[in-house]
């Protein structure tokens, strides 16, 4: 009986033992797999948890090596996905200005004349990247006529000055934006719709108008005068809402009006040069006024 | 006639850049009372133009735009702060944490061990800084437990005995002093303290003042809300009366008229980037006192932005924006200008081969022509050298005294006369003639050269047009001229080849008589 009962006890004690040992593995092999598995995310340390710095020569030396190097994020990046409405340039430097400001800050650099500079300067250059520019026309947009007579010059003459007379805007984008904002009356920049709506009909135009070979080069300078002039009356009309646009856009003035200045020049010289006259009921007579200008 | 006196006047508004540039301009100066004069449409200097439209137009234009910039900027700022900086920046991964512990650093260092109150008498040290951090930080004490638990554990029991009732622990001196100075009682040091900590406020709104000094007001901005029901007609007496007695010369109203004749009184405040930032920041985020700290951090970086931005507009000219950052980055403008200058060079380069195209052919014209007077001119010019060897030839015989006397005589007499004769009644007159129609062929050949020569070498030949203008009208009719001379010149190249032709047989006859001296002469044979 004794022996009978041990032989029983045996393949118990060999199942009870499994048992644990196969309860052992699975706790195991279950605790590993908590160990495993992947953290959800949380690898950026919080400005509490993180160790703060006993010295600021690091930070320093992090804003001071030049902002070409400085590794601040555009704060526009992430939040234009969310948005639907684009940001403005205005928007965008003003979160780069306060990017910029909150890294001073954690640095403890505000008083840092050199970081403080770079930063800005950072903050100006990562901004003006994405300003809007002007379009720039090429000799390929031009339309070239082959016949470069006398008579063929005189027609382009005329016909030019035509279009300038039809579209040419009398008033001033600079003017009406000075205005608006000395009144802080931002519905006055409606004004500066026709002169956008002139420009434009005035670029549609000379694309349209067929140009002798030899003035090809003037008329491309016309033409991006002229376009140079819509951007700076787009960029000033946008002025409330994105008057850095606006400023950038002015930065183009003296730019665009040196370039169609030059051009009408040199078309009334080379006019002269080959002998076209305008008989003064001509519309091309308004080039005699040129050659008293002065350069 | 009525249009085509507006085409011009449009044209000529067109030329110097616009209409409105030479009018406003003067409106302007006048209006500031600016002791410049401006022409007004008199001086059709462009150049003189521009910088007068730069002075009275665009640098105040640039000037206001930058204040709406900083407005405008401020306004999004404040946008995306109320939207918990939507996008979420790498920089700020805690803003709570982050403005909390600027708050904190800003009462916990005024308030610590180490601070401006650390050596208040211990007893009531702790009611006075308690006190002030209660009056300062009103309902949020609880944010800074950790700094008033540090606080707390500075106190020690020294004087506590005297305060308590022992009057032994001090005596009398201790009893005067606690008495007469003020940091030794707990109102006196209240109040010495309160005093200290409205001190600071007033130093940092100084500060700030002198920021927006710096600022050239760049950084405040009125902002103003109507009055409810303050709209009168200010042709009411007694609506006008009534008002003003209310709002008087307060400095923080203001009186706007509308555009139907009335006019709103206003409230206004000036606000700076900073405290509008500062502000909204503490009302996302439930932190107060921290406004004095982040407005003045923020007016001040906000205050090199605008500057470095202004700077860059107006001190760098209406170019503006082209100067490249310190970071030696490329400004945006730079590129326009590169594209400009581009344009410029292949504008140069196509004017130099127009140019090209007319002084060349003027050249090759007129050097042509020349060709034929350089010919005939060699001709002649071997003619006379022909003349001058014989005359050499008899001459040498003339003065040698082995021939007869009379030989030498008629030799002197009738040949050496015929050939000057010869020479100054035909070739020199010829070769004169000649000479100077080359020579004058030359010198316009040599200006239109030179001319040539400097176009080439000029960097900017569309600023010098007008100037070549008379050049090349020179060139021009030189070449007409040559052109319409070839014939003439290739007639008078015959002539004178017929006429060298002449005189080579006339110069030989006399060569061949030296040769044959004194045996071809009337005397020959007779001997000295």
């Amino acid at each position: 009986m004794a022996f009978s009962s041990l032989r029983l006890q045996t393949p118990l004690i060999f199942v009870v033992c499994a048992v644990a040992v196969l309860a052992t593995a699975l706790y195991v092999r279950q605790g590993k797999s908590r160990d495993y598995a992947p953290v959800a995310t949380v690898d950026v340390i919080s400005e509490n948890e993180a160790p703060r710095s006993t010295s600021d020569s690091w930070r320093s030396q992090f804003f001071s090596i030049g902002t070409s190097t400085a590794p601040a994020p555009k704060a526009s990046t992430g939040t234009a996905k969310q948005n639907t409405e684009p940001l403005t340039l205005t928007d965008q430097i003003g979160r780069n200005f306060f990017t910029s400001y909150v890294q001073l800050q954690q640095g403890n650099l505000i008083g840092n004349e050199t970081a403080v500079q770079n930063a800005v300067d950072y903050t100006i250059d990562t901004s003006l990247e994405s300003a809007l520019a002007p379009r720039l026309y090429t000799l390929a947009d031009v339309r070239v006529s082959a016949d470069a007579g006398t008579a063929a010059l005189h027609g382009y003459g005329n016909t030019l000055v035509s279009t300038f007379a039809a579209h040419m805007p009398t008033t001033d984008a600079a003017m009406i934006a000075t205005e608006a904002l000395e009144k802080q009356d931002f519905s006055i920049l409606a004004s500066i719709d026709p002169v956008i709506t002139g420009h434009q009909r005035m670029i549609s135009a000379m694309l349209a108008l067929s140009v002798p070979k030899p003035l090809e080069q003037y008329h491309l300078d016309l033409l991006n005068g002229l376009s140079m002039s819509l951007y700076i009356a787009q960029g000033l009309r946008a002025t409330e809402k994105d008057p850095m646009q606006a400023l950038v856009a002015l930065g183009t003035y003296a730019p665009a009006k040196n370039t169609i200045n030059t051009a009408l020049q040199g078309l009334n010289v080379y006019f002269r040069s080959y002998g076209v006259l305008f008989s003064a009921g001509e519309p091309g007579a308004a080039f005699s006024n040129i050659s008293t200008i002065s350069q | 006639m009525k249009t085509t006196f507006k085409i011009i006047l449009t044209f000529t508004a067109i030329t110097f850049v616009v209409s409105s540039i030479i009018a406003s301009p003067v409106k302007i100066a006048q209006a500031q009372g600016a002791a410049t004069n401006v022409p007004i449409g008199t001086d059709f200097d462009f150049n003189n133009i521009m910088a007068h439209m730069k002075d009275f137009v665009l640098d105040k234009a640039a000037t206001l735009i930058a204040k709406q910039i900083l407005h405008q900027m401020t306004v999004s700022v404040v946008n995306w702060i109320n939207t918990g900086f939507q996008g979420s920046p790498t920089f700020i991964t805690n803003p709570e944490g982050f403005f909390l512990d600027a708050a904190d650093q800003v009462t916990g260092d005024f308030l610590s061990r180490e601070g401006a109150l650390s050596r208040l008498c211990s007893p009531f040290s702790i009611d006075i800084r308690l006190g002030l951090a209660l009056n300062q930080t009103q309902s949020a004490t609880s944010r800074y437990t950790c700094t008033l638990g540090k606080i707390i554990g500075n106190a020690n029991g020294t004087i506590e005995g005297f305060t308590g009732g022992d009057f032994r622990q001090g005596g009398w001196p201790a009893f005067v002093s606690m008495t007469t100075v003020p940091q030794n009682n707990v109102y006196g040091s209240y109040l010495q303290a309160h005093s200290e900590l409205l001190g600071r406020i007033d130093t940092r709104e100084n500060q700030v003042n002198r920021d927006l000094d710096r600022g050239k007001g760049f950084l405040s901005r009125r902002n103003c809300t109507d009055i409810p029901g303050g709209t009168i007609d200010p042709e009411n007496e007694f609506e006008v009366e009534q008002a003003e007695s209310i709002v008087g010369n307060s400095r923080d109203m203001n009186r706007k008229q509308n555009n139907d004749g009335t006019v709103t009184y206003q409230t206004c405040t000036t606000d700076t980037p900073g405290s509008v930032i500062s502000n909204m920041l503490q009302k996302q985020l439930d932190v107060p006192a921290t406004e004095l700290e982040l407005a003045d951090d923020i007016n001040s970086v906000v205050n090199a932005l605008i500057s470095q931005m202004i700077n860059q507009v107006i001190g760098g000219g209406l170019s503006g924006l082209s100067r490249g950052s310190s970071g030696g980055r490329t400004a945006y403008t730079s590129q326009l200008i590169t594209d400009l200058n581009a344009q410029k060079a292949a504008d140069t380069q196509s004017t130099n081969s127009q140019l090209s195209s007319v002084f060349d052919p003027a050249i090759a014209a007129l050097n042509d022509y020349k060709s034929y007077y350089d010919q005939a001119i060699a001709a002649v010019t071997d003619s006379k050298n022909r003349y001058l060897t014989a005359k050499s030839c008899i001459l040498s015989k003339v003065s040698d005294t082995q021939y007869s006397s009379s030989a030498r005589t008629y030799a002197q007499n009738s040949w050496i006369p015929a050939i000057d004769t010869a020479l100054t009644s035909k070739v020199d007159p010829l070769l004169a003639d000649l000479t100077l129609k080359q020579a004058s062929t030359s010198n316009q050949i040599a200006v239109i050269q030179n001319t040539r020569a400097q176009i080439a070498s000029s960097g900017d030949i569309q600023s010098q047009l007008p100037g070549y203008q008379a050049s090349v009208q020179i060139a021009i009719n030189a070449k007409a001229s040559a052109v319409a001379g070839i014939s003439f010149a290739q007639s008078q190249l015959r002539d004178a080849q017929t006429k060298a032709t002449a005189f080579n047989a006339e110069a030989l006859q006399y060569q061949n008589n030296c040769a044959g001296f004194p045996g071809n002469t009337p005397t020959s044979g007779r001997q000295r």
